[in-house]
């Protein structure tokens, strides 16, 4: 029966002719968009994973204030992984070393210590902790690299997401006229299965597959272009900026196009199934 | 195994049936007769489901096919044969896969296939043309094998809308001759035919319809007597 099946959709798939290649083009064209914005907003978020997780934060004490004290109570908070005690006198020793100053200058530096929390879901809560303290005069943390790569994520998402959805259409009218051939080529054939009594999932299954078939073709095209880019952008961030990138990355771009290719597969047989529905519900009478 | 119970079937403010009874017993060959527009392939349709009635029941097999819910239907007609005007064979296809077509779509084994074609080809008396494209074949010939493909599941009632309509009445007699063989095997048969000269010949149940309506039906009847 499993045969029969995929022996009708084989020739369904022959009668479509060069509509196949249509379909599949242009649902290749979606799933490329889709895949390439998916690709960067999973490496976006793994940079700005890294950077996060490497951040640490400076807290900037007023002269009153004990800063060893106020290191042991830090040191005490929970998630609070590592602490600098930088004492503002051997930073001003420190700094005079490197650069003439007159001896009458006041030392400007405030007490500072540098602190690393476990985890960067706990940076936030533990700097507005810290900033209620008492003799907090500043804390220091880099958001902005952060904040910038997050909002061009953000941007990267909704204009692919927007030219994705307008072709996802497109590829559903598409498919929905392609099965509508079909059916219009096979009018006669299904009449005579369905009036010698033969189920309406036999009659309908082959179109659906049919479907399937340009969704599996469709992301297995779409992926090589993606894989490729995907590499040849890596293997050049390494070699150029590697330095300055966070550790751990190249073992994430391995691992991440295997599940993209999953999630194209997907969305392809729901773009591609969904212009089968249509066609079979709108011009398929069983 | 056959009723209809004051069966009206309305097409937009079109009557087709107006309050038509009769009842075909098991075994019995019938013919529904009628001119153009009388309602004879509406009684039909609504026999193989393709219709339901505007009002009344239809009965096969004592189940009232009306009520029949559509998850039904490709069980119900899989116990009839259905025999057409224009054949509805497949071009692409020969003789012997035409008929085992449905069989493979409701996926019985290969070798019952194989048995129950063959079976029904040689019905037909075309174990010759097993191999042939519809095309290579004449026109009664093509009636033939579409009625084979009819038998092949081994109905209980044959349904055949005007199965002579397309042929000369030398074809027209021995497709009638057939399915009274047919018939003689314990099939009940009901033919909606307007082929005066043939139902004349054939001597059996004759139903007449006219605008919708019954105005006779004779156990022994011919078309000539009811006009």
């Amino acid at each position: 029966m499993a045969y029969r099946m995929i022996y009708e959709t084989a020739q369904d798939i022959w009668r479509g002719g060069w509509s196949n290649c249509v379909v599949i083009s242009i649902l290749t064209s979606v799933l490329l968009i889709f895949g390439f914005v998916l690709q960067v907003s999973f490496g976006l978020n793994v940079i700005s994973q890294k950077l996060t997780d490497q951040m640490e934060f400076s807290i900037y004490l007023s002269g009153d204030v004990d800063i060893k004290n106020f290191a042991l109570k830090i040191g005490k908070m929970p998630y609070v992984n590592r602490i600098e005690v930088i004492d503002k006198d051997i930073a001003w020793h420190e700094f005079k070393k490197n650069f003439t100053i007159d001896e009458d200058f006041q030392n400007p530096l405030p007490d500072t210590i540098h602190v690393r929390v476990s985890r960067s879901d706990y940076l936030k809560s533990t700097i507005t902790a810290v900033r209620k303290m008492q003799g907090v005069i500043d804390i220091n943390y880099a958001p902005g690299v952060l904040g910038f790569i997050n909002k061009f994520r953000n941007f990267l998402q909704l204009i692919g997401a927007g030219i994705a959805i307008l072709l996802a259409f497109v590829t559903v009218v598409i498919t929905a006229n392609t099965i509508h051939l079909v059916i219009h080529s096979r009018q006669n054939e299904i009449e005579v299965l369905r009036l010698m009594g033969v189920d309406d999932w036999y009659i309908r299954g082959p179109l659906i597959l049919q479907g399937i078939f340009y969704a599996v073709l469709a992301s297995t095209i779409a992926i090589v272009p993606l894989f490729t880019l995907h590499t040849f952008f890596w293997e050049t961030a390494q070699n150029s900026i590697g330095s300055v990138l966070p550790t751990g990355l190249p073992q994430y771009s391995a691992s991440n196009i295997l599940r993209i290719y999953y999630i194209l597969l997907v969305a392809g047989i729901i773009v591609s199934g969904s212009g089968c529905i249509w066609s079979t519900r709108k011009y398929l009478k069983i | 195994m056959i009723q209809l119970i004051n069966v009206t079937k309305i097409y937009n403010e079109l009557k087709a049936l107006d309050d038509v009874s009769f009842e075909i017993t098991q075994g019995e060959i019938a013919f529904l007769v009628g001119p153009s527009g009388a309602g004879k392939s509406t009684i039909m349709r609504l026999l193989y489901r393709e219709e339901k009635p505007t009002s009344g029941q239809v009965f096969v097999s004592n189940v009232d096919v009306s009520r029949l819910p559509n998850s039904q239907t490709p069980l119900l007609r899989r116990r009839m044969g259905i025999v057409f005007q224009d054949f509805k064979l497949l071009p692409n296809k020969t003789s012997y896969e035409n008929v085992a077509y449905p069989l493979y779509a409701i996926g019985m084994d290969r070798n019952e296939i194989k048995k129950r074609v063959h079976g029904a080809l040689k019905v037909v008396s075309l174990t010759n043309k097993a191999n042939d494209f519809p095309k290579s074949l004449s026109g009664g010939e093509r009636q033939r094998v579409g009625i084979a493909r009819a038998i092949v599941q081994g109905p209980s009632l044959l349904i055949a809308d005007e199965p002579t309509g397309n042929l000369d009445p030398v074809t027209s007699m021995e497709i009638f001759q057939l399915l009274e063989r047919i018939n003689q095997r314990g099939t009940t048969v009901i033919v909606a035919t307007h082929n005066q000269q043939m139902v004349d010949q054939m001597r059996k149940r004759v139903i007449n319809l006219i605008n919708g309506r019954i105005i006779s039906d004779v156990k022994t009847g011919t078309y000539t007597a009811q006009i």
